[in-house]
């Protein structure tokens, strides 16, 4: 147990026992609120959202202390308060907007000119781009289907999701060189199979996520 | 767990029982599937990952007088809805609350009593023990006459005695007569009490008839005693081959 854990463990046990409580908290939460803060803020929270969220879970492991039975660990326990109150505001942010006033798009505020509030932001594509890109997405998604599973699921966390190597192999419970060879592998694959068909490299992130 | 894949996200639970690999194999491919299309929930996973990392969150800019700010509404609550402190309990028996039943003490009175009166017994028969198993120099030996025969019924012998400082001796038994007789057994009890004190059975005659009997004084205690030698018949009947009369000085 190294220090920090030692004095983690001090603190809860003087919250549990109800002694010196309000200090032993304000330890904990000097200790947490950062990570606590940053948790929510990764979600794309604003500040008002994060500070509330934030309180919002100190508040739930100040209530729900005693039913922390120390078998796992604390950081783990925080993080299923601090989910399960983000997902609980997800839910109020939804019901929200469901209860939130209908306003008609023909009568919307400004529209006195007579056009439509919503304009297209784009032209169409021609007819034939149009049919050759749904082509190209076909043929790389029945090509990305065919490799093997683990092979797939590296490459699609990476081009579909953007994650990087280090957090792929966190996410598969890989070795970050067993992601890398992976990926290499499939970019091969890929490269051979789909290459008569892509004039270019393949596939670029973009692409591929169309 | 209720079908993830595309659809439903896994709960706070699963998500982290799945950081920890402490999910099914069945349970854990579909979490795994679901990472695959959820960006949402893979970055909660990678959050977890990282919570207990000191440089977790250090891009995210946070205002000045946050942490304040939430220590603020923290220390009301505690102030609201203060723990009671918990009295220390001294870890004992579950059956600390059950008294022992009435009967316990007496029987652990007669228990030790019990054990006290055993150990005086054994310690009187070591005592025994020893005492006779040292060698006795010139242990007295007498040649007893039934009543009835010889000089005393004239009146004129003496009883044969006992010393005092003897701690066994050997009496010789003639009998007054012989007999086809399948054992032969004696019994001695002080004159003029009935009780016997001593018995001894299967007794056999050496080569000229006559019997040794071997005895500890403390056996008898002191006193004039009467010695009676019995033959056993075919039937079990008993018959008197001789009576004797020795006294052990006191």
């Amino acid at each position: 147990m190294s220090e920090s854990d030692a004095s983690l463990q001090q603190i809860l046990d003087a919250i549990q026992a109800g002694r010196a409580v309000e200090e032993s908290f304000r330890l904990l939460c000097e200790r947490y609120y950062r990570p606590l803060y940053a948790f929510f803020a990764h979600r794309g929270f604003a500040h008002a959202d994060c500070l509330d969220l934030t309180q919002e879970t100190f508040l739930g492991i100040y209530r729900g202390i005693d039913s922390f039975r120390r078998d796992a660990r604390f950081e783990t326990w925080l993080f299923k308060v601090a989910t399960n109150a983000f997902r609980k505001r997800l839910r109020h942010g939804v019901a929200d907007k469901r209860s939130g006033e209908e306003v008609s798009l023909d009568t919307a505020p400004g529209a006195d000119d007579g056009r439509s509030p919503v304009q297209p932001v784009a032209k169409d594509p021609l007819p034939g781009d149009s049919l050759l890109q749904a082509e190209r997405s076909r043929l790389l998604r029945e090509a990305v289907d065919r490799l093997p599973d683990q092979m797939r699921k590296c490459l699609i966390l990476n081009v579909y999701q953007d994650f990087k190597v280090r957090e792929i192999a966190q996410l598969l419970h890989l070795s970050p060189e067993t992601v890398k060879v992976h990926l290499f592998q499939a970019r091969r694959r890929l490269q051979k199979t789909l290459g008569p068909y892509f004039a270019g490299p393949l596939p670029s992130r973009g692409e591929a996520s169309s | 767990m209720s079908e993830i894949e595309g659809g439903e996200h896994p709960d706070a639970e699963t998500l982290a029982a799945y950081h920890a690999r402490e999910l099914p194999e069945e349970d854990e491919r579909r979490v795994r599937g679901h990472l695959l299309v959820c960006r949402d929930c893979a970055g909660l996973l990678l959050d977890l990952e990282a919570l207990d990392d000191p440089g977790f969150g250090r891009e995210v800019e946070i205002p000045a007088g946050t942490g304040e700010a939430v220590w603020k509404r923290l220390r009301q609550e505690i102030r609201d809805h203060p723990r009671p402190e918990k009295e220390t309990v001294i870890p004992f028996s579950p059956r600390r609350g059950t008294a022992p039943p009435p009967w316990m003490p007496a029987l652990a009175a007669a228990l030790l009593v019990a054990v006290v009166g055993l150990s005086a017994w054994v310690a009187s028969l070591r005592r025994t023990v020893d005492e006779l198993s040292r060698p006795e120099i010139n242990a007295p030996v007498l040649d007893l006459l039934p009543r009835g025969i010889g000089p005393r019924d004239e009146g004129a012998a003496p009883i044969a005695e006992v010393p005092a400082d003897a701690r066994i001796f050997t009496l010789i038994l003639s009998p007054v007569r012989r007999g086809d007789f399948q054992g032969y057994e004696a019994e001695i009890a002080p004159t003029g009490g009935a009780a016997v004190v001593w018995r001894e059975k299967d007794l056999r005659p050496n080569d000229y008839g006559s019997f040794s009997l071997t005895v500890p004084r403390r056996a008898l205690g002191g006193g004039e005693h009467r010695l009676r030698l019995f033959g056993i018949g075919r039937g079990g009947d008993r018959e008197l081959l001789g009576d004797y009369v020795f006294r052990l000085v006191p």
